[in-house]
């Protein structure tokens, strides 16, 4: 990857993966295999296991490292994998970032810490820089203030650009706190759109690739909405757009990721259940989410 | 499963050495320096106690040191909650080998639960242990706050004996009293919410200020059992005072930093927490002298 200009290596759809687990709870391994193979397949950029849709905080420190493992196993270098390897202290986060490194990933995404009480701009900005110094791998923030209840700002975020290996960062939400952050940092920094429903205005403002959760369910739709992007056909994309965003209105229903884990059941791609205690759907929320994808053409 | 936990419950503070390594000699040290203040319960891993930050093996480390010092003289209220109810369960299984007597189980965070999934959490983890547990309610570091009519259901499972509520909303806590049966116990969370808890009818409270001030916090409980009201109430400012110092950076910080001024150093809260600035110190100074800590 090194050759390649950091904003063109990190172009495109990268699909937060979900973890399977079995009935009772256990990591899925042939599962994870088979998604990763499928997700290839269907012509994602980029994988980014163990993040907030793979329900990250539900897995051991070894569950995390056999996850990558076994991504970049059966990647083979056809993607970039990028891990996520956030906690909630810096020693933890360097703990996770270099097992990810030991099992072969070619970079970091790092949630800022959440459960604390509203670190500050200082705490947040020596942790990235703690963690960075700490590997060789490229290393991309995360902000995600919805789940962790803080928020980096600016200039906290054109200080961290000035970090040698800090290539980057994942925003979530608001668009005009994104637009920022392109414009304060250097024209290499890479951007990601977090949430679905702003994968096409992301990459309007400028987002070198998006994140949605939908790209685990209909890859090649977030695929096509990223290419007829880049080909400037954007009333394609819009209608690409239109549909990631009602699956994703979907996907909502119930305890974050239990939707999607029941839809993608539905289309016959089983990954199990999400760990207690987000539960099943119920009966009702099932049913929506089966018109959602009737009338997508998911199913 | 009647329980007869009372009065003050200390959510320890996690000392720490300059490599940011568990101090035992230092754990030790204050398991009995707060019985001996009269301290009626201890809560390692707690908020206070840096929960968040400590590996299962510390986590064990910490409950093995802490029900091994206090011999039986006070129940030892064990941390135990996480994101997940299967982690929960472990945690839980692990402090109940440890000897504790009882768990507290923070409610699931980062995620967002609907009240039937956070009942059936407990219920599962009531189900994994004999221990009698707590549900611990933390909105403002959460973002889930139990309801009324949660907790009134949960109060039904036998070994579910109280909750610890910090969720500076007294109006709740009182729904929590109202609702459930006489002898479920009710905590109050924050320091500056003890003397008002108690008037409310809470079993106790759970001051993070009682590491460094036990003698404050012991005179708030004492004086309002004994009738003095407005001997707790005098006593309830300072320790409100204490717990304005919130405001001076990222908690624990200033509870350690306070106790290191006070001449009982615990070391460093865990990076990214960061020491308090020099001028932040001054004024944690101040407040100290202020109300005769130092």
């Amino acid at each position: 990857m090194a050759e390649l200009e950091a904003s063109r290596a990190y172009a495109g759809i990268m699909a937060p993966m979900v973890t399977p687990f079995t009935e009772d709870e256990e990591l899925d391994e042939g599962a994870l295999r088979r998604h990763t193979n499928f997700l290839i397949e269907a012509g994602v950029h980029m994988l980014f296991p163990v993040c907030t849709t793979g329900e990250a905080w539900a897995l051991t420190r070894e569950e995390r490292a056999r996850v990558c493992e076994i991504v970049v196993e059966e990647a083979r270098g056809r993607v970039p994998v990028l891990a996520g390897t956030g906690a909630l202290t810096t020693r933890t986060t360097i703990d996770l970032t270099r097992d990810a490194q030991d099992r072969g990933v070619d970079g970091v995404i790092v949630i800022t810490p959440y459960y604390l009480t509203a670190p500050t701009e200082e705490e947040f900005y020596r942790h990235y820089v703690a963690v960075a110094t700490a590997t060789s791998l490229p290393v991309f923030p995360y902000n995600h203030p919805i789940q962790s209840g803080v928020s980096m700002s600016p200039d906290l975020v054109a200080r961290l650009a000035e970090v040698g290996n800090i290539v980057g960062m994942k925003d979530g939400r608001d668009l005009a706190l994104t637009i920022e952050f392109i414009r304060r940092t250097p024209p290499s920094f890479v951007v990601w759109q977090g949430p679905d429903n702003l994968t096409f205005p992301g990459l309007v403002v400028g987002c070198a690739g998006a994140i949605p959760a939908v790209a685990n369910l209909a890859p090649v739709l977030c695929v096509e909405l990223y290419q007829a992007f880049r080909s400037g056909d954007w009333q394609r994309a819009m209608g690409a757009q239109e549909k990631v965003s009602l699956l994703r209105n979907a996907l909502l229903l119930g305890t974050f990721p239990a939707a999607l884990k029941e839809a993608m059941r539905m289309v016959g791609m089983p990954v199990g259940p999400a760990r207690r205690p987000a539960g099943a759907l119920s009966t009702e929320s099932k049913h929506k989410l089966q018109q959602v994808l009737e009338t997508v053409g998911v199913l | 499963m009647n329980v007869e936990h009372q009065g003050i419950v200390v959510p320890m503070v996690t000392p720490f050495d300059d490599v940011g390594e568990l101090d035992e000699g230092a754990l030790r040290w204050l398991t009995n320096h707060l019985i001996a203040k009269g301290m009626h319960i201890l809560f390692p891993a707690g908020s206070t106690g840096e929960g968040w930050s400590l590996s299962r093996q510390e986590r064990k480390r910490v409950f093995e040191i802490v029900v091994d010092e206090v011999r039986g003289r006070v129940p030892v209220f064990a941390g135990t909650g996480a994101i997940t109810t299967r982690e929960t369960v472990y945690l839980t299984a692990m402090a109940e080998d440890c000897g504790v007597d009882a768990a507290v189980l923070i409610t699931p965070f980062y995620i967002a639960p609907s009240d039937d999934e956070l009942y059936e959490h407990y219920a599962v983890v009531a189900g994994a242990t004999k221990l009698p547990i707590y549900p611990y309610n933390n909105p403002h570091r959460t973002s889930v706050n139990l309801s009324a009519s949660l907790v009134s259901r949960l109060a039904e499972i036998d070994n579910l004996v109280g909750i610890k509520d910090s969720s500076r909303d007294v109006a709740l806590t009182m729904e929590f009293i109202r609702r459930t049966p006489e002898g479920f116990r009710v905590f109050v969370g924050p320091d500056n919410l003890m003397y008002s808890g108690l008037a409310a009818g809470c079993d106790g409270a759970v001051p993070a200020f009682a590491n460094l001030a036990p003698d404050i916090a012991a005179k708030v409980y004492n004086d309002f059992q004994n009738g003095d009201w407005g001997g707790a109430l005098t006593a309830q400012h300072k320790l409100s005072q204490l717990r304005a110092t919130l405001s001076l950076g990222t908690f624990p910080a200033m509870v350690k930093e306070a106790m290191a001024l006070a001449g009982m150093p615990m070391g460093a809260a865990r990076a990214p927490v960061m020491n308090l600035t020099l001028d932040s110190r001054k004024q944690l100074r101040d407040v100290l002298e202020a109300v005769g800590v130092l």
